[in-house]
């Protein structure tokens, strides 16, 4: 500790006390000058003459435990002595909040309440660099947080609030032939699994592992025998995922609305680079909403959304005609994916 | 310090930050961090995230600025992602909002924008497809309190809504108009939609009036590849007396005479960037000559300029 501190601290100087009670009941009694560095006990001072004695001990707020007061006292010590350069309290302010992130919350809330801005300004500029470039679960773990957001709530910022009600019902459509399709792929694999059973006896296997009997060029080809399953494997894959989206594309009035698979969503989501994606949210499914509803209702759902698709075509053209047409006068241009349809001005 | 109890320290929930604490802690990250980190977290947080005072500014400008530009940027589902986006945050300001830094929106969210953002100061939308007259319009008569514009690349805007919001923002004092390299549109190929690319406005000279006859406070000006020519150009010398800044770079329809004779009125002029450029050798394929290259240097001059 430096001499200006000591200077500060010694007890023959006659520097005046207050007393203070903290959140556990607790009185301490403290320095006048380091205290009223804080504007809270300042004005309990100045404008009601508090903290003069034991029993007149200024109460402070429910978020001041004595251990975060002992820190805010601390800061207030080193920062009220004069003639400190920005260095040396730039160099004291690093130092000072190294410590763990609760008690750093502690020490935010803390000289909040006491209305320290200097140090809820420092305090709030460590938390936020813990956080930066932080995902959701990992700002959760580190602060003790529950997950209770909804998926629809996580979505609300990104969701289209002019969505016309019935793209749910499409949505449905969509959600029950991916279904179908997922069915239908995990048949296809197990007969696929069903067809690779192996007749060889232990031995072949053994001595084939070991690699007696057996010329290195055999070895070799087993290798490419592995090779060309693998490639099979990948093109099946491919050609379902194929198959997935042609039948994931409606036709709507002609042209041609494509709406892509689970799978093919997650594939597309990880090959786009960090900046094409502005702040990448998972995209909300309700394909699965209908999971566990009572079949009768069920039934009448599907019903529903057959019929909603069959009238699609014949109903869709009115229907966006009337959004388009309602408050504005000027063409609206609808931009299409092969990119025709722009309205050239001066051309 | 004496201390007359021993200190027993209660076992507070340390998570719950006040709010005014988490928000002065939001308000320290990036429009990035926020949107993906913190809004995301918990119930709690999400409510502070809306907070009106964490949204006097929108802006997504360095989420677009990298090297290379994007082909998804140009779709309709990526429009409507920004346009949700700015929805949100226009909501959640009541009208607080001051910065609107984005590209990629529509007339769909900008007319949201007009409606509930009346102290709007800046407002940047550059590659804009779907803007037209129609959301401009709507911001000029909403928002008198701009001071810059960004409308570079947005090519359904005429100079109709130049007028409109040179009479209605007296405060305009920064305006980007930017066309795409229509000289050398390969940058741009593969990812604007050729059709858009082809779109590029044809009334330079318009627009310099329109800027002219309603901006006259205008203090920097960038119209980097517009088709004015040197009466356009003159006009807007003449109309706006206390330009600091002017941008002419690709204004292929102006001479270096031109552009000496008319910014000589200028008083105020600090910067002026003129044409400079030569006719790209990737349209001659004139890289095959070697002596190319000694031409590089003397295109640069003034005696080459065009």
């Amino acid at each position: 500790m430096s001499e200006i501190d000591m200077a500060v601290i010694k007890p023959e100087m006659m520097k005046p006390y207050i007393w203070l009670e903290t959140s556990d009941g607790s009185i301490q009694q403290v320095e006048q000058e380091i205290a009223m560095y804080c504007p809270l006990i300042c004005q309990e001072i100045i404008q009601k003459g508090m903290g003069s004695s034991k029993s007149c001990a200024i109460c402070l707020p429910q978020r001041v435990s004595p251990v975060t007061l002992s820190l805010i006292l601390d800061y207030c010590r080193f920062h009220q002595v004069p003639g400190r350069s920005n260095k040396e309290r730039k160099s004291y302010d690093e130092k000072f909040i190294r410590m763990d992130t609760k008690r750093l919350c502690e020490l935010t809330s803390a000289a909040d309440s006491l209305q320290l801005k200097p140090l809820v300004d420092l305090t709030s500029r460590a938390l936020a660099r813990i956080i930066e470039g932080k995902s959701p679960e990992e700002i959760r773990e580190i602060f003790h947080l529950p997950d209770d957001l909804t998926e629809e709530e996580k979505l609300e910022p990104l969701k289209n609030t002019t969505d016309d009600p019935r793209i749910r019902l499409l949505n449905r459509l969509y959600a029950k032939k991916r279904k179908e399709l997922r069915e239908r792929e995990r048949l296809k694999n197990v007969e696929v699994e069903e067809e690779h059973v192996d007749e060889r006896s232990v031995d072949d296997l053994l001595s084939f592992i070991n690699g007696n009997d057996g010329d290195p060029k055999e070895v070799k080809t087993s290798k490419n025998k592995k090779k060309n399953r693998r490639k099979k494997e990948q093109q099946q894959k491919n050609s379902s995922l194929k198959e997935a989206s042609e039948v994931n594309k409606v036709e709507v009035n002609g042209q041609s609305i494509r709406h892509q698979s689970a799978e093919a969503d997650r594939i597309a989501e990880t090959s786009n680079s960090h900046t094409e994606d502005v702040f990448a949210h998972r995209e909300f499914d309700d394909g699965d909403i209908d999971d566990g509803i009572d079949p009768a209702l069920k039934e009448k759902i599907d019903r529903e959304v057959e019929d909603f698709a069959r009238r699609l075509n014949s109903d869709w053209p009115e229907r966006m005609q009337e959004l388009l047409s309602s408050g504005q006068e000027r063409k609206m241009m609808l931009f299409t994916p092969n990119g025709n349809s722009f309205l050239r001005r001066n051309a | 310090m004496k201390t007359e109890t021993e200190p027993n320290e209660t076992e507070s929930d340390w998570s719950e930050l006040t709010r005014e604490c988490l928000i002065n802690i939001l308000s320290r990250l990036s429009v990035e961090d926020r949107w993906r980190g913190t809004m995301l977290v918990c119930k709690s947080w999400f409510s502070v995230f809306k907070e009106p005072s964490l949204h006097f500014v929108f802006n997504l400008d360095p989420q677009f600025d990298s090297p290379t530009e994007s082909t998804r940027w140009w779709t309709p589902e990526f429009e409507a992602k920004i346009d949700n986006m700015l929805r949100s945050v226009v909501e959640w300001a009541q009208s607080s909002l001051t910065h609107i830094r984005i590209r990629h929106c529509s007339d769909r969210s900008l007319a949201l924008v007009a409606q509930s953002c009346p102290n709007l100061e800046v407002l940047f939308i550059r590659s804009c497809p779907r803007v037209t007259d129609d959301s401009i319009s709507r911001i000029a008569l909403s928002c008198p309190k701009l001071r810059e514009l960004d409308i570079s690349y947005c090519y359904e805007i005429t100079h109709e809504s130049l007028v409109l919001i040179g009479r209605n923002c007296p405060n305009l004092k920064v305006l980007k108009r930017n066309l795409m390299n229509w000289l050398d549109p390969s940058q741009h190929r593969g990812i604007v939609p050729d059709d858009y690319l082809n779109a590029c406005p044809q009334d330079g000279d318009d627009e310099a009036a329109a800027i002219a006859n309603s901006m006259p406070g205008l203090e920097q000006l960038e119209i980097r590849f517009s088709k004015l020519t040197a009466k356009g150009l003159n006009s807007i010398c003449q109309g706006c007396p206390n330009l600091e800044f002017l941008d002419l770079s690709g204004c292929a329809n102006l001479t270096s005479r031109d552009i000496a004779n008319a910014s000589s009125s200028l008083v105020h002029l600090k910067e002026i960037k003129k044409p400079n450029f030569y006719i790209p050798r990737s349209v001659f394929h004139t890289e095959r000559y070697g002596h190319w290259s000694l031409y590089d240097e003397r295109f640069q001059t003034d005696i080459f300029q065009i």
